[in-house]
Formats: C-alpha cells, structure tokens, sequence
C-alpha cells in the first residue's frame, strides 16, 4: 500500500527537550527529531517503509508534510506520533472548537510513501533548519564567558518545567557553568549551555528583510510607536518570564487596549475551563512522597515531560516512611509509554561512544576500575547509580546502538484507543457508583479490568491522578477534564483523593495566577473595551491570529512560532512583531524588532509558580551579559515611554 | 503642604468625641494629623469646608478573604461573578471586575470607597504566602496584613507534643518573620491533619486528632501561651471547631473559656471570628436556632476574648475557608461545583458558591445571630467586637453600610423581618430587641475596636495628632439626620465616601477613585531570645527536608520581595 490514514498524535518526548536545550533550536539534532515520525511496525509493513525512510502526511485541510520515519514498538497501530514543534505544526489545524486550544493530537492524516529517490533528506533537513535565514542575523552567537573563581551555589531553582527544582547544585568556574547536581537531564542542559546561541544586541528588520543592529533607546522607541498606532494589538508569551514582568505586560494591554494571552490557551487552557465548570481538588506535590499510595498518570508521560518527577515524588520517603514499594503507580496513555530506567548494558553492542554519559553523568558513570559507584551493573565501562536515577530513559533513547535494556518500574500500563479517555472515565465512574456496563471493552481495555482497577481505587488510601495535555489536546478537551473532576469528587466519597494538572513552563501557573487576580480570568483577555473580556476561542492567540484580527503582536517569554499552527503563524509575517527573547528561536524568523533579555532564574530573579501553584523565588547566579536588561526593565520602559505617548 | 478639613463633625472613640464640629489637620508629607493650634495661616495650606459631614478615621477590616492562593482559585472558578460587574479603566483608575471574588484592583478601590483603610487578610498557607503579598502588592490604596494559618503546620504540632511551648513561640516568631505575617491564625484546630486521611467532619474542642494524639483544646491554649510570651499585638485569631454545624455552639463557649483559661496577663488573648457561624443551638439543620444569648453571656464573663461577627447578608456569594472538611460537606449540601486544595504539611482549604435566601429557615436564622449579639451586648463591651462579614463567606464586605443600616434602625430591620421565612422569626429574639446603634457606636464596632485589638490604637483608627491621616467623610450630617428614620439615606452614604484620606493622600472624592497610591504592609518581628532562635531554626532546617517539597531557601520571604514593607517589632518574654 502506498497511502493508509492514521491518527496523528503530537506529543513530547525527552530528546526533544534536551536537544532544544543542549543543542538549539536551529541545530540539526532537534530539527530531525522534530521531523521524525513514529510509526508502529504494523503500519510501517504496510506502508512498506523502514527507519530513515521519508514519509509525506496530509492533513485534514490539505496541507502537507514530509517526515522521516522512525520504528517504534511503544506504538499502537494506527497511530502516528511527531514530537511537537514547528514542522508538525505545519498540518494541525489551527481551528480550536471555541476552547483556545487546537487540536494537537487525534487529528485524522493520510500517511504517503515516497521513493527514496525523489527526496533529498540532506535538503529537506537543511530546509526545516533553515540555516539561511541564521545567517541573516548578526549580533547572534555565544555571550562570552571567562573561567575564573571557583564557586558552588546551592538550592538553585531549575527554570525549565513546571516542577521548578530548587535543589539545583551549581559549580560555576568565573561565569561559566561546569557541573549541574540534581537537575533532570534537560534542567542541567539549559544550565550548562545559558551561555549559547544569545541574541546579545537589539535588532530591527529591513525592508530587503535582513536584520541590522539598533540601539536599545531607539528598539524601545520603536515598539512604543507601533504598540501606540495599533488598534487591536496582541500581547503573548507570559510562561518563560517572571510575575513582576507580567504585572507590567498586562498594564500595558491595558493602556493599549489589546488583548493579552498567555501560553495555557495552547496547553492546559481546556483544564482552567473544566476547573471553572466544576471545581477541582488538589494539592501541593509534597502530599505524593507522605500519603500517596496510589498513582494515577493519565495522557501524561513524567518521563518525558517533568523528568524530575518520579525521582523527586514517587520515589521519595516521606513522613511516614512510606517509599516507592507502598504505592503503586498505574499509567494510562494512549502509546505504551511510562517511566523507564536503564537495565543492563549489553557489553557486545555498546561501542564505548559516551553519549549517554555525556547528557547523564550524574547518574551514568564511566570508570576504568570497578571500585567506585554504588550498584556495579556494568562493571567494565558504565555504573548506572540507580538511587538518582530520574527514570526518563534518556540513555535508552539515544543509545546508537541500543546496548542499555529498558526497565519498566510502574506496575500497570493500560493503553486506552486514541480519543476515548471521556469513555473510560465515564466507565470507572460508572463502576464507582455500581452501575453495570454492557460492553465488554471500554476504549480497547476490557471489562475486567476496569473494574479491578475500580476496586482498587475504592480500596486505596490516597489517590492522585495526574493528567497531562493528552487529556487537554485530544478531542472533548475541557470535557475530558471534567469528567476527571468528577470522578475524583466522586473518589472522594469512598476515600481521599487529588487531581491535578502537569503544566509546561516554568512560570505558566504563575501567569495565569497573576491574570486572575488582575482581570479574574486565567488567559486571553480582550481589554480593547477597557475592561476585561475572557472569551476562549474569540479572545485566545491562536484565534485571533488565525482569522488575522491583530496588526501587531508583542511576544514575550514563548516562542508561538513553534508551538502554533502553522495557519495561525502566517499572519505573524504580515504585521509588525516586537520579540523580548533571551536565545535565538523560531519566532525571530517573524520578527521585525527583535530586544535581547537576560535569562531569567539563571541572570536575573524573580517569583514564579510551580504547576501547584506554591510560588518560589528564582535565583540568580551570573550577572547578565553587559547592556542586556531583565524583561522587567525592558517592560518597565515600553511602559513608562507610553503612557508619556499617550498622554500626549 | 497641610491640609484643613474645617468644620469637620468628628466621631472618633478612641478620644472619646462624639459627634463635635471641629478641624482636622494634616501634614500630607508627613501623612499624619498635626495640632491645629500650630497651623500658620499663611502659605502651603488648603482648606476644605466639609460643612458638618460625619468624619471619621478610616475603617479596619479584620477579618476578610481579600488576596491569597484561596480567593485566586475562587476567581477561577467563578467566571460568572466577573461578567456583568466590569468597570472599563479611567484615567485615574484601572479595570476591574468581581462582586464576590473580586480582582484585587476592585477590592482596593471599594475598601476606599467605603472609607476603610486598613485591610487584614484572613488566612493564608505559609508556605503559598509569597502569593498572597504579591495579591496584597497589587492592591490600591489600603494598607494590609496577614495572619498565617498555623494550626495544622507539622513543625508547629510537634513541639506542642513535646511540650515545648518556649521552641514553639521561637517557632512562631521564625514562621512569622520568614512569611510577614502578623498574627497566628488557628482554623478548626487539628480538623485539617484528619483531613490528610478524608477525616475531620465535625472534630469537636476535646476530640482527638490522628498521628499527634491531641486535642484540639490543647493546640488552643498552647498558641493562647506563646501569643502572651511573645506579646504579638494581637492576640490568636480563631475559626472554632465544629464551625457551621448545629449545636456548636458550646465548642464555641469552650473555646473562650479556653482561651480565659490559658490568660496570664491583663490583655485581649484570643479573637474568635465570625462568631455567627458558631453560634448555633439544635442538633440538626430543621430545629437549628440562634444562640446568641449564650454568646453574649459568655463573652461578658470573658473580658479577655474579643470577636468579629460574620453578619450573613442575604444573595449569592463564594464561600471559602482552610476548613475544609466543612467546605467537603457544604458541597454535599449545595451540589454544584467545589474546590478542595492541600498545603502539605500545614493545611487544607476549601472553596463553594453558595445563596443565603429569605426563604431559607437556616440562612434566616443565621443573619439574626450576628445582629443578635452586637445589639444585646452592654456598651462597654462593644469594645471586644468588630463589624465584619467574613467577605465573602457571609457576603462581600460591599454589604456593610446595609449591616450598619440594620443597626442603626429598628425600621430597617423590620422591614426585612416582614421578608423572611416566618418558622425562623419566631425563633428570634431580634424582633423584641428596640436598641439602635448610634454613630459613636458604628465608629466603635469599625474603627476603634479593631484599631485596640490589633494593638494598633495609637496610630491608626482615631483622628489623634500623631496618628496616620486616614480620614473618611461621609455625606450625611449627623445632627440634621436620624438614622433611625432614615436607614437607607444613611446605607447610600456610607456605600460611598465622599472623601477619603489615605496618609494625607485624598484618593476619593464624592465616591470617585480619583487616585491610586499603594498602601503599606505590616508584619510582626518578635524578638526571642538568640540561642532558642538558633536552636529552633537549625531544627527547623533539618525537619524540612523531610516535611517541604521545596527548600528552606524557597519559604522564607526577604523583606525586599515586598513592595511596601512596614514592620512592628515586640519583645517577648522570653529573652
């Protein structure tokens, strides 16, 4: 066969996120990884296609893709997956069914073969890079760092997910990063390489539409003229930035009248809409290591998403003693995707390339004798210490050779069919309320063992269930959500019980924090009445740009030019767009004024939000880059220099 | 520059004047009333002839729900408080919305407003409290404190345990100083520790609670103890156990025996707050009815324990407390949506809309209790209670010049008594009850008595030389009107200042924000001895691993992280 139609699901995976960070945006390992799709070997037969080979996707509204293909037993047949980013973006629909957020996963794609020869995959990486815009942009490169004084700075916080580790242990040489302890393998990516590939000088657009460099006053000035001459103006971003900094964005939407958004309308927006429907009940994360002794995680990979997870909360003994054996976790997930850490390490296969060691040495330690480590697994090239093992599979993933043996540790994986998660939370609330079901399957799991795990959650002591944008993306979106409250207010009848949402950035509860209790609304709000409107799916960024309402957009810690459709991004070439960023991103290529900012929670400080809401304090280590100001700073002038203008 | 308001018709209890045409004078550098004796007639003056309005000093809220992790999940929750109450911004004014759950912008704008200045928050998490500065940041005009939620905390249980009430007052002045807060905050002692486990409905004064083997009694007079050793300000702030459920009113009169009890000195000890919501005679929601009587006799024989009221006012509103196994059951009772959130190792809380209704048996017999009790109390002992709605439990705090009007005229309240469900009247005392609050009164129950129970009397809530210009100006003339006669003249008044003065800064005029200034935070840094800090600290330090997800480094607010930061140092007695 040379065409069969698939679910395309988009999803995170753990290469992905170090890459980005390890590499770039712009390098060749993220972009790959990115234009990589992975197929069960059932579909691959069919297609007649095998690893490396490039496969054409045609979404639902006819746009095109073309992908290179990767085998992978983990998913089911009939599925596709594409990490999320740019190139998968280009076929998701934009169209958000009134919820803010697109439907990233359970979009129908007719999958194509193509000859080996009519591609070019050398070209059509070299494409999706795009390395000739790179070379466009001056002022972009490494910010210089000096080796000098040794120092050790504790109790760092990570700003990378939403978990913000704040144990981080940092060795600094002069200002430059050389060890990174307790981090996860992405969190000690970003620290290590903060110094790479910085925008260090502001930048304005030409009209042959090349970059030159402007100073920083005439940079401000400029964005003051276009934000006072717009008449529907957009503000996004928010999630990468501190709550000092949004307090001053949202002052300026207001001065402006426009509309302001943050990142949750793409990710949990679907989960502040359910929580506004029904309530929730949650906790702070801590509760996991003490009570916990049941662990739901649901279109969710810990893995993948925030690596530290298991390590930092599952795992932990808490106050009453209670570790990892006295809970059992159970994982539900569309793909066979969990928790995993590295088993043996087959000594015939593994060539000695020290790419696990590289990304990992924490855990992964190469030794010449066997004297040090803790357990010996390998007792000739690696020690894999398995007490500060973050089960992310990392090592598995990226092993060339595939020498390292996966290690499940969850006791129960239960693969639900793409899109039926509201059927089986229907199902189990059914069962809780001892109501019979008929059918003998529900979402590809039978009958039996739902009711077992019903029983079982009856039985446990402490429930949570932890649920991620598979829930959020899929088709029901806030709906799936509530039927998760539900259940858990259900639960909470028979026993105690939790839900809670698994955010992305670092600081997006807190801006959807800082939202509510400005304008009483957690994203997109309209302000152009002067008062706030909150209207998922009219007043959201991807709406908005997709039916080209804005003429100018303000983008501030996120980078919408990966994370939206593609529809929705091609009106961001059309209008004027004002960039805050402190590395180089995707969104640069729209951008016509471009202002570098110091990095946050690793140059600069400020509060930010873990995914529970507690908010913490980021630290700073290094002094930022000279003329390189805090978003804060930079906000504060665009601000101060327009209320002058507008008075005027 | 010094401002003259002339002909000004003063209340201010704290000095005793009731109702007296005189000047005010301020120094709006300084931000303080000056002498007018002193006032050179010539040069930086302006004068305001307020032609005989009722001034007064501003208002004191102690007990509200205004900022924090609680009330920002409860905007989330309830988009549909927000929809028909936005105000566009003007141009000394930003946008805001929210009735019940309001943006904290509302919130500082209608505190001013109503002439109120000082705002405390009623309960916040430690550990979330950063949140709760950076809400109170954003607030304008009035000044803020916090009182933070210990009852549940670990830390604190064990040294109760271990008997160590000197560690446990060292651990309250380190949890104070590490989170700004002002005062110790005790919610249905212990209920939240047997909420870990689904537990805790009901948990009476003298029940146990699981893990720690105590009673909530104990953990009551052991914080009563260290508020004396470290001579806080203001006293243990508490919610009783049992709170909201019929007949407990005898968990509440244990309570202020308790605290009588654990008194050792000649001081206010213990505020137990909306004391409506406790005061509650029957054995189930059909034959609940008012216990007021009991109340009011207790607390006469109880001249250390001062309270709030809770006044219930009828409508919908957003019910939200760190009891949670109430929140758990009010749920049941109102079925619609509910938010239950756990703060490890300190507390719960728990968030439902609800609609107290005329024609409810229970709501109607809960708005007589808090009136009940401020209208049978002598007048003296109207110095040991405060005005407050528990916003927005019993109401948002946008219903006091209605409270007031149902105080200050027997009229008033009969017309509303004609509107109520008839089974819950005849259970009232209300309607026998001739008494009538006058303005001297008012400015008691308002300004005076919570100024002298958060020990804050010689700056703020009188219009003495010296004290914080907060004045507020009402337009109604006291010696032209009778309140009695005319409660709602007096209602519309008080809803709208017609000029408020915060330190020295006229922010509203004839009801207008006209401008925003940002208002000042108060904490209590309590002075122990050196040793037992360090000691208590190190031990702290190392039990945080254990307890915290996050580090020591994470929990503790720097003073720098909050925009206006004003603190009250006391020495303890344990030095």
């Amino acid at each position: 066969m040379n065409e069969i139609e698939l679910t395309l699901c988009s999803c995170r995976t753990i290469s992905q996120g170090l890459f980005m960070e390890y590499h770039g945006k712009y390098s060749r390992e993220y972009v790959i990884d990115l234009s990589t799709v992975r197929l069960s070997l059932a579909d691959a037969q069919k297609l007649g296609v095998k690893d490396g080979d490039v496969v054409e996707v045609e979404g639902p509204t006819g746009r095109r893709v073309k992908l290179l293909v990767k085998i992978d037993p983990n998913v089911p047949e009939g599925v596709a997956y594409v990490p999320y980013g740019h190139v998968i973006n280009m076929i998701v629909p934009s169209e958000t069914e009134a919820c803010a957020t697109p439907n990233y996963k359970q979009v129908r794609v007719r999958v194509r073969r193509l000859s080996t020869d009519s591609v070019d995959v050398e070209k059509l990486v070299e494409e999706y890079v795009n390395e000739n815009f790179l070379k466009s942009v001056p002022g972009v490169g490494d910010r210089p760092v000096t080796d000098g004084e040794l120092r050790v700075v504790r109790d760092v916080v990570c700003p990378f997910c939403g978990l913000l580790c704040d144990n981080i242990i940092v060795k600094l040489s002069g200002n430059r990063i050389v060890d990174v302890q307790e981090a996860c393998v992405i969190g000690r990516a970003k620290f290590v390489t903060y110094h790479k590939e910085r925008v260090l000088k502001p930048l304005k657009r030409t009209e042959s539409g090349k970059f030159v460099e402007i100073d920083l006053e005439r940079a401000i000035e400029e964005t003051v003229d276009l934000l006072s001459k717009s008449k529907y103006p957009l503000l996004y971003g928010w999630s990468c930035t501190t709550c000092e900094a949004i307090r001053l964005g949202l002052k300026i939407a207001e001065l402006v009248g426009g509309v302001v958004d943050n990142t949750s309308s793409v990710c949990h927006g679907p989960t502040l809409m359910a929580v506004a429907e029904t309530g929730h009940s949650d906790f702070t994360l801590g509760f996991t290591m003490h009570y916990a002794d049941m662990v739901l995680v649901w279109g969710w990979n810990p893995a993948h998403a925030h690596s530290n997870f298991m390590y930092r909360f599952v795992n932990r003994v808490g106050k009453l003693g209670y570790g990892r054996k006295h809970r059992k976790v159970v994982v539900i997930d569309i793909r066979n995707t969990s928790p995993a850490r590295p088993g043996d390490i087959d000594i015939k296969k593994c060539t000695g390339c020290d790419l696990c060691t590289e990304f990992c040495p924490e855990v992964i330690k190469k030794v010449t004798s066997a004297k040090t480590g803790k357990i010996k697994l390998q007792l000739t090239l690696y020690l894999v210490d398995f007490q500060k093992c973050r089960e992310c599979g990392l090592c598995i993933d990226i092993c060339p050779t595939r020498a390292i043996q996966l290690v499940r540790d969850v006791d129960e994986i239960l693969v639900v069919e793409p899109g039926k998660d509201y059927e089986l939370l229907t199902a189990i609330r059914m069962c809780l309320r001892d109501l019979e079901i008929e059918k003998s399957k529900i979402a590809g799991i039978p009958r039996e063992k739902v009711l077992e795990l019903c029983d079982e959650l009856r039985r446990s002591k402490y429930v949570v269930l932890f649920f991620g944008v598979g829930l959020t993306h899929s088709h029901g979106k806030f709906k799936n959500i509530e039927e998760a409250i539900k259940l858990i207010h259900d639960l909470n009848e028979h026993t105690k019980a939790i839900i809670i949402a698994m955010r992305g950035h670092f600081n997006v509860t807190g801006a959807n924090m800082v939202f509510l209790w400005t304008y009483g609304a957690p994203f997109g709000i309209d302000l152009s009445k002067r008062y706030p409107r909150y209207i998922p799916g009219v007043t959201s960024a991807v709406d908005i740009l997709r039916r080209r309402e804005t003429d100018f957009m303000l983008v501030a810690g996120a980078d919408p030019a990966c994370s939206f459709p593609r529809e929705a991004v091609e009106h961001m070439r059309d209008i004027p767009v004002v960039l805050l960023t402190p590395k180089l991103c995707r969104t640069m290529e729209y951008a016509d004024i471009v202002i570098p900012v110091a990095l946050t929670g690793i140059e600069v400080e400020g509060t930010a939000y873990r995914l529970d809401a507690i908010p913490i304090r980021l630290r700073k280590i290094v002094d930022p880059p000279e003329g390189v100001l805090s978003d804060e700073k930079i906000l504060e002038m665009i601000y101060e220099k327009l209320r002058k203008v507008l008075k005027k | 520059m010094i401002l003259v308001l002339k002909n000004a018709c003063v209340v201010d209890p704290l000095q005793g004047i009731d109702c007296e045409l005189m000047d005010i004078c301020i120094d709006v550098s300084l931000g303080r009333v000056v002498p007018c004796d002193r006032i050179p007639t010539k040069g930086n003056v302006k004068i305001i002839d307020l032609e005989g309005r009722l001034t007064m000093a501003g208002g004191i809220d102690i007990h509200a729900h205004v900022a924090g992790p609680k009330i920002n999940i409860a905007r989330l929750m309830r988009p549909e408080d927000h929809y028909r109450t936005n105000i566009p911004a003007g141009d000394t004014y930003r946008a805001s919305c929210g009735v019940t759950t309001q943006t904290v912008i509302r919130t500082g704008h209608r505190y001013a407003q109503l002439g109120y200045t000082l705002v405390c928050e009623a309960a916040s998490p430690p550990l979330k409290t950063r949140h709760t500065h950076e809400e109170l940041d954003d607030m304008p005009i009035v000044d803020k404190l916090v009182y933070i939620l210990m009852d549940s905390t670990w830390l604190g249980l064990d040294y109760i345990v271990e008997g160590e009430i000197e560690k446990l007052a060292a651990y309250v002045s380190w949890l104070l100083k590490a989170t700004k807060g002002y005062t110790i905050k005790l919610v249905d002692p212990g209920a939240d520790i047997a909420w870990f486990y689904g537990n805790g409905i009901g948990l009476d004064i003298d029940d146990q609670i699981p893990e720690y083997g105590l009673t909530p009694r104990e953990i009551i007079a052991a914080y009563c103890k260290v508020a004396q050793l470290l001579n806080l300000p203001h006293g243990v702030h508490i919610h009783t156990n049992k709170l909201g459920i019929p007949g407990n009113y005898r968990t509440l009169l244990e309570t202020f025996r308790t605290g009588e009890a654990s008194s050792f000195q000649d001081r206010l000890v213990m505020h137990v707050t909306h004391v409506q919501f406790s005061g509650y005679k029957g054995d189930c929601w059909y034959n609940i009815e008012p216990a007021s009587e009991e109340i009011v006799k207790e607390l006469e024989k109880s001249p250390h324990v001062s309270i709030d009221l809770g006044q219930v006012t009828f409508g919908n509103t957003t019910t939200m407390t760190a009891d949670a196994p109430f929140e758990f059951v009010l749920y049941h009772l109102s079925k619609w949506k509910a938010v239950l959130h756990d703060i490890e190792a300190e507390t719960a809380t728990g968030i439902v809309p609800y609609t107290y209704r005329k024609s409810s048996y229970v709501n109607c017999v809960q708005w007589a209790i808090g009136l009940e009790i401020a209208l049978m109390l002598r007048r003296d002992d109207l110095w040991r209670i405060v005005l407050s709605t528990d916003h927005p439990n019993a109401g948002p705090f946008t219903r006091y010049p209605l409270i007031i009007s149902w105080l200050m005229s027997r009229k008033a309240r009969e017309e509303l008594l004609k509107k109520l469900n008839q089974r819950a009247v005849r259970k009232m005392i209300l309607p026998s009850i001739d008494r009538e609050l006058d303005f001297y009164d008012i400015a008691v129950i308002t300004r005076a008595a919570p100024a002298r129970i958060l020990g804050l009397q010689e700056e703020r809530g009188t219009l003495k030389p010296g004290a914080i210009a907060d004045v507020a100006v009402y337009d109604i003339k006291p010696r032209e009107l009778d309140p009695s006669k005319e409660p709602d003249k007096v209602r519309k008044a008080l809803s709208r200042a017609w000029l408020l003065i915060k330190s020295g800064h006229v922010v509203v005029k004839e009801g207008k924000i006209v401008q925003e200034i940002s208002g000042e935070t108060l904490y209590v840094d309590a002075k122990v001895r050196e040793d037992l800090y360090k000691e208590v600290v190190n031990e702290i330090k190392k039990k945080f691993k254990t307890y915290y997800s996050v580090t020591y480094k994470s929990f503790y607010i720097k003073s720098y992280e909050i925009h206006k930061l004003k603190n009250i140092t006391v020495v303890s007695k344990i030095t």
